[in-house]
């Protein structure tokens, strides 16, 4: 059971991934606001975070970068409905462990969710 | 469009796609593309398209092909497709979906067995005339196209397909493309980046609306009419070109018995393969070498085959970059620039002896006398010395039974890790031998020690001398060896007791240049003494590698003749390997060896091509072409800079090699050389044991790689001399090899390994020589058929052939430290690399990834120095930047750091992985210097000073 943040400015979105993930057994705390969602992850403990690349003030990448400060050792998984090579270079640098397309396809997010879980190794970041 | 031809049109995108990728882009295709049709309909498309990455990636794709002439654009790209996929450049984008699994630089991972079974399963497998990877992108997308143009004819469902685009394409691309985007420096491979990236992503979003059966969007269908016109005016055929038809079971998990040859030390090593991917590497059990042991490097030897920075074709130079090339047209540009220059003026640079006999053979028909091997940076000066003074270059002590074990500049823990006698050595500690370790820095074999001497660097020969002179002044040697078995004792012993020159070699003698106690010499000397002739004194490159130290090397290697030591029980133990035969069957005409008879340079003792002097040679017009196999003789053999600058003043270079490095990127031809774990060979090895040791093939040559026994014996037909290497397999050449043995090939094949001789000890007493008998090998020979105090070869010229010690600028005063640049900096050896070349292992790289310089504490202290610091190290002949490490572990007044480092290709020098990184010591040597006796280059002797940055 994993501590898992999700953070998409839509929030039929979050309730999706939490009803996703709840039911494999993890605890997911969703968000629609950035500066909450950076506000808990300052103050407890997240395995992975969940992040939506098109938000409300921020974006998906500035959000990731923030939390990597805090938590290195956190892994994540970045949502995108439509992604760029710009932002894919941003995530990969700051150390995204995967890339999910939106619409949520709930296979992929399970199956996506416990192969970053259960790597025995973060995902090395490179820089492009 | 209706569903078959949507269906039809993604398939034709698909194949674009693939065609992209899979090869360098042909000089037709590009004039194809640059007409009028395929740019009109891009065009139209550009205007009307919404969705933004697709036309853009297109418009930078356009642009890029606009660019100039097609012969132009044709010549840019493809210096771009070598820099991208074949790792001529040092930031490539890997097209592999195994490398972003786990975002390391590995091929052949998971991914692969997962394509070859989902490729099964559709009936079809990895064309075999590919010569890459089965999880290329190129292979991928040909697969969609394959499963989008069934689902058009035969009506079939799509899930395949979509499962296959969500479990393989989308699972990598969008990190490739970014990668892609990153790296390449053209308009049109970052265009196709995008558009490749925005491609799939509405592929996936045509998969959604598909499956749950709803419209798809019309923008996209729009985009598959454009593209399909746009694409239909290119000739890209019909036939696919990385998938075949037929389905094709996996081959079952084999072991493969073989010898590690990733440090060349030959431990016995279990390959494991399973449907020609190698799955993992261990010891072989009761293999004489490693005793079912692999060091770090031997357990990771995969990672070098399977590294993603594997050069896959031929390349060759044009404009100062590099592009893809035939066989044929490398080979001939090579052959044809041998056949222009005179072969005397030809230096042939061997880094590996793999099949030696035959690159050496064929080198030799063309008539260059002007080898370089590995000896001449390695060891050198033990080679010159123990190979004269008996028979061998290194007497490896019979640790097991040894009581004393004195060990100069050689840390075993490191360099032979793996290796049996290391066992040995650490249960000898364990049982109460006595383990005394001379060396300035506190290694790992030091760590281990009863006792560390923190010697100076540079003076090893004269704390032997001391400890000789306690031997003789007290009658502690024996004197029946010393009376049946050696040659020159009476003026060894003048030279110790000062009869020779007014300077007795004491104690206090050797502790005034040495900074080791007379004391501590002296005590040394009397329990060497005790414990004879179970003792055992030896040493490497530690000594090797200051300056000056042939004699040195005698010095301590003198400890044991004096004692009667040689193959005691728990001495230095006299090598003999049972010959194999020759290559050559007996009706098979052998080579000639058109070498002249001539030296390049000229040593005291050691004389032909000395590495050293490589810019001064060429320069002197002495060198004009380089053959260059294994090797990496920019880093390697003195100032990098200068050994630079002699390569780019040759008329022509060529490197065999498995990767881009410091040397091969000066080179006009590169030919892409096999790891040793895609060819075979068998050789006769000893550890304690004479044994064969068979390099057993574990998988089939990877891209367009070949073995160097196929590589040389090409380059002999094209020069002339084909008719003396007509072998068409390795099982020919190998068979002939082993018809003098007790076993056949293929009984060797099972095993791996066959004792021919069990340990013995005295056997120079039953040989009455020190010399093997006939039928057996070693690396050197006595004349006198006994140890010799004094060197045979050395009392020939007419030069100093006695142990002694010298001052290691008595040859090169520049080499002196001063006031300006007291420190004395050299590199070690770590256990997870071997020289420069295990660098593009990312397994071994995490483990060891950069080289901070080592300080003592004192001496970081006075200058400010601390852990971590960024530092500079500067030397009269250059500067360089490295990471502090202060430390008790090294001497007052010496810096070192671990050596191999500095590449500007592999994990170091590519930019997506700046982690790794770290510097090469050679940049602060002399140019154009090396030992006057042996040729060997003062690596290990180099005057700095250090400041933090």
């Amino acid at each position: 059971m994993a501590e898992i943040l999700a953070l998409d400015d839509v929030q039929d979105a979050t309730v999706l991934i939490g009803k996703i993930l709840t039911k494999k057994g993890h605890n997911v705390h969703t968000f629609t606001e950035e500066d909450e969602a950076i506000a808990y992850a300052k103050a407890n403990k997240v395995d992975l975070a969940i992040l939506d690349i098109k938000l409300k003030k921020m974006n998906g990448i500035e959000v990731l970068a923030l939390l990597k400060t805090e938590t290195p050792e956190m892994r994540a998984i970045m949502l995108t409905g439509y992604p760029t090579v710009g932002t894919a270079r941003e995530a990969i640098s700051l150390g995204a462990d995967e890339y999910c397309v939106k619409p949520i396809d709930r296979e992929e997010l399970e199956e996506k969710v416990e192969k970053v879980l259960k790597a025995k190794d973060k995902k090395s970041s490179i820089n492009v | 469009m209706d569903i078959k031809a949507i269906n039809l049109a993604r398939a034709r995108m698909y194949q674009f796609l693939s065609a992209m990728y899979r090869d360098e882009l042909s000089l037709p295709l590009i004039q194809q593309m640059q007409s009028s049709k395929f740019l009109e309909h891009i065009t139209a498309l550009q205007k009307d398209c919404t969705i933004q990455d697709f036309c853009s990636g297109l418009a930078k794709m356009a642009s890029g092909l606009q660019a100039g002439t097609a012969e132009q654009v044709f010549s840019e790209l493809r210096y771009e497709y070598a820099d991208l996929f074949l790792n001529a450049g040092n930031n490539p984008a890997f097209p592999y979906e195994s490398c972003y699994t786990t975002r390391e630089p590995l091929v052949m991972q998971e991914p692969v067995v997962a394509i070859r079974a989902a490729l099964n399963k559709a009936g079809v497998h990895k064309n075999p005339d590919y010569s890459d990877l089965d999880d290329h992108i190129a292979v991928e997308l040909e697969f969609m196209r394959y499963l989008a143009e069934r689902a058009a004819y035969n009506d079939e469902g799509q899930e395949q397909q979509f499962t296959f685009l969500r479990n393989h394409l989308m699972g990598w691309t969008v990190e490739f493309c970014a990668v892609l985007a990153s790296a390449a420096k053209t308009e049109f491979y970052r265009g196709l980046s995008e558009l490749t990236m925005s491609y799939l992503f509405n592929e996936r979003m045509f998969s959604f609306s598909m499956l749950s059966e709803q419209a798809f969007s019309h923008d996209y269908v729009f985009i598959l009419e454009q593209m399909g016109a746009a694409i239909a005016s290119l000739d890209l055929g019909e036939e696919y070109i990385t998938i075949a038809d037929g389905a094709e079971a996996p081959d079952k998990m084999r072991s493969v018995n073989s010898h590690c040859y990733i440090c060349l030390g030959l431990c016995g090593q279990e390959v494991r393969v399973k449907d020609n991917i190698i799955t993992g590497c261990k010891g072989l059990p009761g293999d004489p070498k490693g005793g079912g042991r692999l060091c770090i490097k031997g357990a990771n030897a995969h990672n070098n085959t399977y590294s993603a920075y594997r050069l896959k074709t031929p390349l060759i130079k044009e404009n100062g970059r590099f592009r893809k090339a035939s066989w044929d047209e490398a080979m001939e540009r090579t052959v044809q620039a041998l056949k222009k220059v005179d072969p005397v003026q030809v230096g042939f640079h061997q880094g590996n002896d793999f099949n030696m006999w035959c690159h050496d053979a064929v080198m030799a028909a063309y008539g260059t006398p002007n080898k370089v091997s590995h000896r001449q940076m390695c060891d050198n000066p033990a080679r010159m010395a123990n190979e004269k003074n008996y028979s061998e270059k290194r007497p490896w002590i019979d640790y097991a039974n040894s009581q004393f074990i004195l060990l100069f500049g050689i840390n075993e823990l490191a360099t032979s890790a793996g290796q049996r006698k290391v066992t040995l050595l650490k249960q000898a500690v364990k049982n109460g031998a006595k383990l005394v370790v001379i060396d300035p820095r506190r290694c790992e074999t030091a760590g281990i020690a009863t006792e560390w001497i923190a010697i100076k660097p540079g003076t090893d020969g004269a704390m032997a001398m001391g400890m000789c002179y306690v031997m003789v002044k007290e009658g502690l040697y024996n004197k029946e060896f010393i009376e049946n078995w050696t040659y020159g004792f009476e003026a060894f012993q003048k030279r110790l007791l000062g009869q020779e020159d007014g300077i007795a070699r004491t104690p206090e003698w050797a502790a005034e240049i040495c900074g080791v106690s007379a004391e501590t010499i002296t005590r040394l000397a009397h329990e060497f003494a005790a414990a004879a002739p179970a003792a055992g004194a030896n040493s490497w490159t530690g000594v090797s590698q200051g300056a000056n130290t042939l004699h040195a090397v005698q010095a301590l290697i003198a400890l044991n003749a004096l004692m009667g030591c040689f193959d005691a029980p728990g001495g230095p133990a006299l090598i003999s390997k049972f010959k194999l035969a020759s290559p050559w069957a007996d009706d098979q005409p052998k080579p000639p060896n058109n070498a002249a008879k001539v030296k390049l340079d000229k040593g005291h003792l050691w004389s032909g091509w000395i590495p050293g002097y490589f810019e001064k040679d060429v320069d002197e017009g002495k060198l004009k072409a380089m053959i260059c196999y294994f090797g990496n003789p920019v880093m390697s053999c003195g100032n990098e800079p200068s050994i630079k600058r002699a390569i780019e003043k040759l008329d022509f270079s060529c490197s065999i090699d498995c990767f881009m490095s410091n040397t091969t990127e000066l080179c006009d031809v590169v030919l892409p050389d096999c790891t040793y774990l895609e060819q075979s060979r068998v050789v006769s090895d000893w550890m304690y044991e004479a044994f064969l040791s068979l390099g057993q093939k574990a998988i089939n040559p990877m891209y367009q790689c070949r073995s160097i026994v196929s590589i040389f014996s090409e380059l002999a037909r094209r020069l002339g001399f084909g008719e003396y290497f007509p072998w068409k397999s390795e099982e020919e050449y190998m068979e002939n090899q082993m018809r003098n043995q007790a076993i056949t090939l293929e009984e060797l094949r099972k095993v791996g390994y066959y004792v021919t001789n069990e340990q013995e000890f005295y056997k120079y007493k039953t040989w009455g020589s020190m010399n093997p008998p006939a039928g057996y090998g070693a690396s050197g020979s006595t004349k006198t058929g006994k140890y010799n105090f004094m060197n045979p070869l050395a009392e020939e010229n007419g030069v100093d052939g006695l142990p002694d010690y010298k001052d290691p600028w008595a040859d090169w005063p520049e080499l002196q430290p001063d006031a300006e640049f007291p420190m004395i900096t050299g590199y070690f050896r770590v256990l997870e690399h071997e020289h420069t070349s295990t660098f593009w292992n990312v397994a071994l790289m995490k483990q060891c990834g950069t080289n901070p310089v080592w300080i003592n504490y004192v001496d970081a202290k006075n200058l400010g120095i601390a852990t971590g610091d960024e530092v500079v190290i500067t030397s009269p002949w250059g500067e360089i930047k490295a990471k502090a490490f202060v430390t008790w572990d090294i001497r007052q007044g010496v810096l070192g750091t671990a050596g191999g480092f500095g590449h500007k290709y592999g994990l170091e020098g590519d930019p997506k992985y700046p982690q790794f990184k770290g510097f090469n010591t050679n940049i602060l040597m002399p140019p154009n210097v090396a030992c006057k006796w042996t040729g060997t280059p003062p690596l290990k002797y180099i005057k700095t000073n250090i400041r933090k940055a």
